[in-house]
C-alpha cells in the first residue's frame, strides 16, 4: 500500500514537472518568436532600402510570423460564418495585403527604437509576451503585448488596445453599412 | 484641455447623462466586444464637427509646435501639464482607497514644483517616484464595481472627442474638485485656466498624433475604430490601477534575463 502511494506521488510529481517544463518551454518559445521577429524587422529597416524593397521584406516577415488566417477570421467575427468560401478567400488575400502595407508604413519613420522583451504569461491556449518599445532620447516607452499561439502572432495590444479587436469593430461597422463585398473591394484598393 | 471652457455646457449635459445612464444601462443587447452606442447618429455628427475643427485649427497648430519647438522644451511642457494635474490625481487616489499612492503623488507634486522649477523637470521620477494618473471616470468605475467595459452609452464630446457617460461625468467632477481652478477663481486670474487649457490641448494632441494618424489611415470606418480603441484604452487604464502608462512593467521575469535586441 505504501509502495502504491509512493508510486502515485511519484507520478504526480513527475507529471507536474512535465507540465511546468512544457509551460516554461512554450513561454520561452513565445518570447523567442517576438525576439527573432524584432531582430529581423530591425535588420530590414536598418538597411535603408527603398519603399518597395522594404515592403517586400515586410511581407515575407509578416507571412512568416503572423497567423494571418486566425487574425482574418477573428477580425471578421460573425461575418466569417455567413461569408461564402469565395468571399473568404478574397477577403483573406485583400486583408493580408492591406495589413502588410500598413505594417511597412509604420516602419517608414524608424528613429532608433528598440524592443525590450519582458515577462511571458499564459492566456488560455496562447501566450502573452510583454514588451516595451523603447524610444530614443529617453522618451516614454510604449507598452506592446504580443499574443502568440502555435509559434505565430495572433494579436498585438498597444497600450492596452488590441489591434484585432479594433479592426473587428472597424470592419463590423463598415460591413453593416456597406456589405462584405464593399469591404473586400476597399481593402483591395488599399493593398494595391 | 478645453474641457474647462465647456464646463457650463457640460453641467447640463452631465445631469441628462446621469439620468440616461440610470434609465438605460443594461437593457440593450450588444454584440461581443462591441461598444454600446445608442446615440450613434448624433455622435457621428459631433465627430465630423470635431474632425473639421481638428483639421483646420488644432492639428495645424500642433504640427507647427512639434516641428519648431525643441524636444526638451516639449518634454518640459508635458511635465508642467502633468504636474498641474497631480492634485486631481491625488484626490482621486484617496477616493479610490489608495492613500499611500495619494501620498506619493503629493510628494511628487511638492518635489517637482520646488526642485523641478514649477514642474518643468520631473525630478521625482529620478528619485524613484514614478508618475501616476487617475481621473474621476476611473474612480466611478472603481466605486461602481461594474466591468470597466461598461461606461454607459458612448459619447463624442465637443472638442474633447471620444468619451462615455461615466467618463464625461468624471471630467466634470475633476473640473469641480480641481484645486487650481478653485485657486484661480479665488484670485480672480481665470485667464490662467484658459492658458492652461490651450497648452494642455496642444500637449495631448501632439502626444496622440502618431497613434491617431495610424488608426485613421488604416481603418475603413475611423469612427468605429476610434470608439473601440478609446474604450479598450480606458479599460486598460482602469484595470492596471495606478500603473503609470508604462513605467511599472516588470521587464525581468523570474529566471529570464532582460533582453534588448539592438545596441
Amino acid at each position: 500500500m505504501a509502495a502504491f502511494r509512493r508510486w502515485v506521488v511519484t507520478c504526480m510529481v513527475a507529471s507536474a514537472m512535465t507540465l511546468v517544463s512544457v509551460v516554461g518551454a512554450s513561454a520561452q518559445e513565445a518570447a523567442q518568436v517576438v525576439e527573432n521577429m524584432a531582430a529581423q524587422v530591425l535588420a530590414a529597416v536598418k538597411t535603408g532600402a527603398s519603399d518597395a524593397e522594404r515592403e517586400q521584406q515586410m511581407s515575407q516577415l509578416f507571412r512568416a510570423n503572423f497567423d494571418v488566417n486566425a487574425i482574418g477570421q477573428m477580425v471578421l467575427g460573425r461575418h466569417w460564418n455567413s461569408a461564402t468560401p469565395e468571399q473568404r478567400d478574397k477577403f483573406m488575400s485583400a486583408f493580408e495585403k492591406a495589413e502588410i502595407r500598413a505594417y511597412s508604413g509604420r516602419f517608414k519613420n524608424y528613429q532608433g527604437q528598440t524592443l525590450k522583451v519582458g515577462k511571458v504569461s499564459p492566456n488560455g491556449a496562447s501566450q502573452l509576451v510583454e514588451t516595451q518599445l523603447m524610444q530614443p532620447q529617453g522618451g516614454q516607452p510604449i507598452r506592446i503585448v504580443w499574443e502568440i499561439a502555435r509559434g505565430k502572432v495572433i494579436d498585438i495590444q498597444v497600450e492596452g488596445v488590441s489591434m484585432g479587436m479594433t479592426r473587428r469593430s472597424d470592419f463590423n461597422a463598415y460591413i453593416s453599412r456597406n456589405g462584405l463585398d464593399a469591404l473586400i473591394a476597399e481593402l483591395q484598393k488599399r493593398g494595391g | 484641455m478645453i474641457r474647462y471652457l465647456l464646463s457650463r455646457v457640460r453641467f447640463g449635459l452631465a445631469v441628462m447623462l446621469v439620468a440616461a445612464t440610470a434609465g438605460l444601462s443594461g437593457c440593450a443587447t450588444r454584440e461581443q466586444g462591441e461598444v454600446w452606442d445608442p446615440l450613434e447618429v448624433p455622435n457621428r455628427f459631433m465627430f465630423a464637427i470635431n474632425q473639421t475643427i481638428d483639421m483646420f485649427i488644432v492639428r495645424p497648430i500642433t504640427v507647427t509646435y512639434k516641428f519648431w519647438v525643441p524636444e526638451p522644451v516639449q518634454r518640459g511642457v508635458t511635465n508642467v501639464v502633468q504636474n498641474l494635474g497631480e492634485p486631481v490625481t491625488a484626490i482621486n487616489e484617496v477616493a479610490q482607497g489608495e492613500p499611500s499612492r495619494a501620498a506619493q503623488t503629493v510628494a511628487r507634486f511638492l518635489v517637482n514644483t520646488t526642485l523641478g522649477v514649477l514642474g518643468i523637470f520631473d525630478v521625482a521620477k529620478e528619485f524613484g517616484i514614478p508618475p501616476t494618473k487617475e481621473d474621476f471616470g476611473q474612480t466611478i468605475a472603481v466605486w461602481a464595481k461594474a466591468p470597466p467595459e461598461d461606461g454607459g452609452p458612448y459619447l463624442v464630446l465637443p472638442l474633447i472627442g471620444p468619451s462615455n457617460a461615466r467618463d464625461a461625468v468624471g471630467l466634470l467632477a475633476d473640473y469641480v474638485i480641481d484645486p487650481f481652478r478653485i485657486l484661480t477663481w479665488q484670485l480672480d486670474v481665470e485667464y490662467l485656466m484658459y492658458a492652461r487649457a490651450g497648452v494642455t490641448l496642444v500637449d495631448i494632441r501632439s502626444r496622440t498624433m502618431q497613434a491617431l494618424d495610424d488608426i485613421e489611415k488604416n481603418s475603413v470606418d475611423y469612427y468605429s475604430a476610434l470608439r473601440s480603441a478609446y474604450t479598450q484604452r480606458r479599460v486598460a487604464e482602469i484595470r492596471q490601477k495606478g500603473a503609470p502608462q508604462t513605467a511599472s512593467l516588470a521587464l525581468v521575469a523570474s529566471g529570464r534575463p532582460e533582453l534588448g535586441f539592438a545596441r
